[in-house]
């Protein structure tokens, strides 16, 4: 833990920098999302209906759909680069991710079962089944990997085996129900283009929850950082403290798929490029970790508009595309650490 | 010893999701044998199709359809099929159709037919998918002689030639052209009761999780173009995913929902004011009707059905 007092000024100044320069995008990402959809709106209109004044046509677009649409990507996007970096200090794997972990198939399979199953599937339910199957998932994972994190392969190998199974399960189970589960296929990509206002007040409580667990366990997570051998020597639980990283990372990340689906490889992504830009400090890395994901994802959904317009494309294709090569890169880099 | 009551939870909780998935997955076969009516005629028939020429050496007589579209059009010819592929749910088929159908098989999944059911029935005719079947094109021509018809993406009047094809695969073609003279007769009828059909309609499949307007490309589009009606979404692919901005932009003058589940999408969006500046819900044109009478049956009865359906709705009164 050793500091450099020469560099830690120019450090700080950095930090300050990186973090206005993100706010900066956030804005401009969050007007751009407003300003270009399938209609074509002006400044004047959208800084009305920014303001709450006017209630024609335009005005309705913005305020009834493109703000909640806008806001939901930010959300989910903070909760699955949250959720991202806390598998990845759980299990101290660089490739970890909800996605990659079983933690997402999970809960994909829980509520297209569920849709299946009731007719009248309300999002409320949905939640509650896809933390189930995160459960599940989670469960899956560990009991076949351990918890012990000196096995960063096997964690790897059960994670990506548990995950074909549900994953593959899920799609078993659209392809014998085509009839009810239609769009489904469109579902399991991710998109957040329905969001409506309801679906973010359903959501919020359990940012809220997700979030304040999170920032109350910060110093315990510290440890995660170090060895277990040490963090349990320093006369910590290290396996409640998993336990509970666990919980939230549960909490967000299924959360995050019962509303909009499973969105992927931004629990992946964002936290590698949050720690090369924001350091190891988590004070510092957990907050610009949510900025960078909700960030990241508003932008994906704004281009995703543009794939088949004016027609909608799911916001996952896009962050595949973007996930996929980056994942393989750093699979390659860090493969011969791993190994 | 741990390790070893380790691996056996996991082996047992896997099994049993897998089980439990198996068991919810098959139900509701249809294992009833079929009698077929016995008509030999001798003679040769000789189709072209999307995927080359079949000769059926007679009138085939155990025929097997994988798309619902083509028991329509055995249904309106009097033939009964031994074996249908109908995603194993027999309420799929439109009212009018079911009534006219006997026991069959069914051979599970459009998509993914059961090959192994096909086979034990030794049919003599199965009429496949270009989309769907394709790939096991080659598999199905070594159980029986197998045409392919590019159905499941055509428009209606790719539908009106595959009905002809069908005809003459089942040794009916008089009657095909016969009973196509009617349907058209039918159709003008509907026509002559519609009067002013200038106005754009759209029919859409809505689920919860989207709006997927049916084009101007897709079949029920066509069909409503072919009577008169404006579909006011054009585009290539046969059915776009629609935003509600993108509804409202489009503005149709009158909807016909087709929901696919009880609650769908267009629930929340009546709750946005923006729903109600649409004109079609302005007017109270909004209806909804049967998505296997619309979307799925996509032959002969089910277009006139579809007729019906629109002079009921919007027909002078």
């Amino acid at each position: 833990m050793s500091r450099f007092p020469v560099r830690k000024q120019k450090h700080k100044l950095f930090l300050l920098l990186l973090f206005s320069v993100t706010l900066l995008f956030i804005i401009i990402g969050f007007l751009i999302s407003l300003k270009w959809g399938q209609a074509a709106i002006s400044w004047r209109v959208l800084f009305e209906a920014i303001t709450f004044q006017g209630q024609t046509k335009e005005h309705l677009y913005i305020q009834t759909l493109r703000m909640p649409r806008t806001i939901m990507a930010f959300i989910i996007g903070c909760h699955m680069a949250l959720a991202g970096l806390l598998t990845q200090l759980i299990t101290r794997n660089p490739i970890a991710s909800p996605h990659v972990f079983g933690i997402n198939a999970g809960a994909s399979l829980s509520v297209v079962i569920g849709l299946i199953m009731f007719s009248h599937f309300t999002l409320t339910a949905s939640i509650y089944f896809a933390f189930l199957g995160a459960v599940l998932g989670a469960f899956l994972v560990f009991s076949l990997a351990g918890i012990q994190q000196k096995q960063p392969i096997q964690l790897a190998l059960a994670g990506i085996a548990v995950h074909f199974l549900l994953s593959s399960l899920t799609e078993g189970l659209i392809i014998m129900n085509e009839q009810s589960t239609d769009s489904m296929m469109f579902w399991l990509v991710g998109a957040v283009d329905q969001a409506s206002w309801l679906e973010i007040q359903t959501i919020l409580p359990w940012s809220a929850i997700g979030v304040t667990v999170l920032l109350l366990m910060l110093p315990s997570f510290r440890l995660l950082l170090l060895n277990d051998d040490v963090a349990v020597g320093l006369g910590q639980r290290i396996l409640f403290v998993k336990l509970c990283g666990m919980l939230v990372v549960i909490l967000l990340a299924g959360s995050a798929v019962a509303t909009c689906g499973p969105i992927g490889f931004i629990g992946l992504i964002v936290p590698h490029i949050a720690r090369s830009l924001a350091g190891n400090r988590l004070s510092l890395l957990v907050p610009f970790t949510g900025l960078l994901g909700g960030m990241l994802l508003v932008y994906a959904d704004f281009f995703s508009r543009f794939i088949a317009y004016p027609y909608e494309s799911p916001v996952g294709i896009l962050t595949a595309i973007i996930g996929g090569p980056f994942f393989i890169y750093l699979a390659r880099k860090k493969g011969a650490s791993l190994a | 010893m741990h390790q070893w009551i380790k691996r056996m939870l996991s082996f047992a909780v896997i099994s049993a999701l897998i089980l439990s998935l198996i068991a919810c997955g098959n139900s509701g076969k249809n294992e009833a044998k079929t009698e077929v009516q016995k008509n030999n005629k001798e003679e040769a028939i000789e189709i072209e199709h999307a995927l080359g020429t079949t000769v059926l050496d007679k009138r085939p007589e155990k025929i097997v359809v994988l798309e619902f579209s083509y028991t329509d059009a055995l249904m309106t010819l009097d033939v009964q099929p031994i074996g249908i592929a109908d995603d194993d749910n027999p309420d799929l088929f439109m009212d009018d159709v079911k009534e006219k159908l006997n026991d069959y098989t069914s051979i599970g999944s459009r998509y993914e037919p059961n090959i192994e059911i096909l086979s034990s029935l030794q049919p003599d005719l199965i009429i496949a998918d270009l989309n769907h079947h394709k790939a096991i094109y080659d598999q199905l021509k070594g159980i029986a002689p197998t045409i392919v018809l590019d159905d499941h993406q055509a428009d209606y009047n790719q539908m009106l030639d595959n009905y002809l094809l069908i005809a003459k695969a089942v040794g009916k073609e008089a009657e095909g052209k016969a009973r196509l003279e009617e349907h058209k007769q039918k159709i003008e009828e509907a026509k002559q009761k519609l009067g002013d059909t200038d106005m754009t309609v759209l029919p859409a499949v809505t689920n919860p999780e989207g709006f997927f307007a049916h084009s101007d490309h897709s079949y029920t589009g066509s069909f409503l173009a072919s009577i008169g009606f404006d579909d006011p979404v054009k585009s290539e692919d046969s059915y776009p995913e629609l935003s509600l901005e993108q509804l409202v932009e489009t503005n149709p003058q009158a909807i016909f929902l087709l929901p696919a589940t009880e609650n769908t999408i267009v629930d929340e969006w009546k709750k946005n004011p923006l729903w109600q500046g649409i004109d079609a819900v302005k007017t109270n044109k909004v209806f909804t009707v049967e998505r296997r009478d619309w979307a799925l049956s996509r032959g002969l009865i089910s277009s006139e059905k579809m007729a019906e359906d629109i002079v009921e709705n919007l027909g002078e009164k």
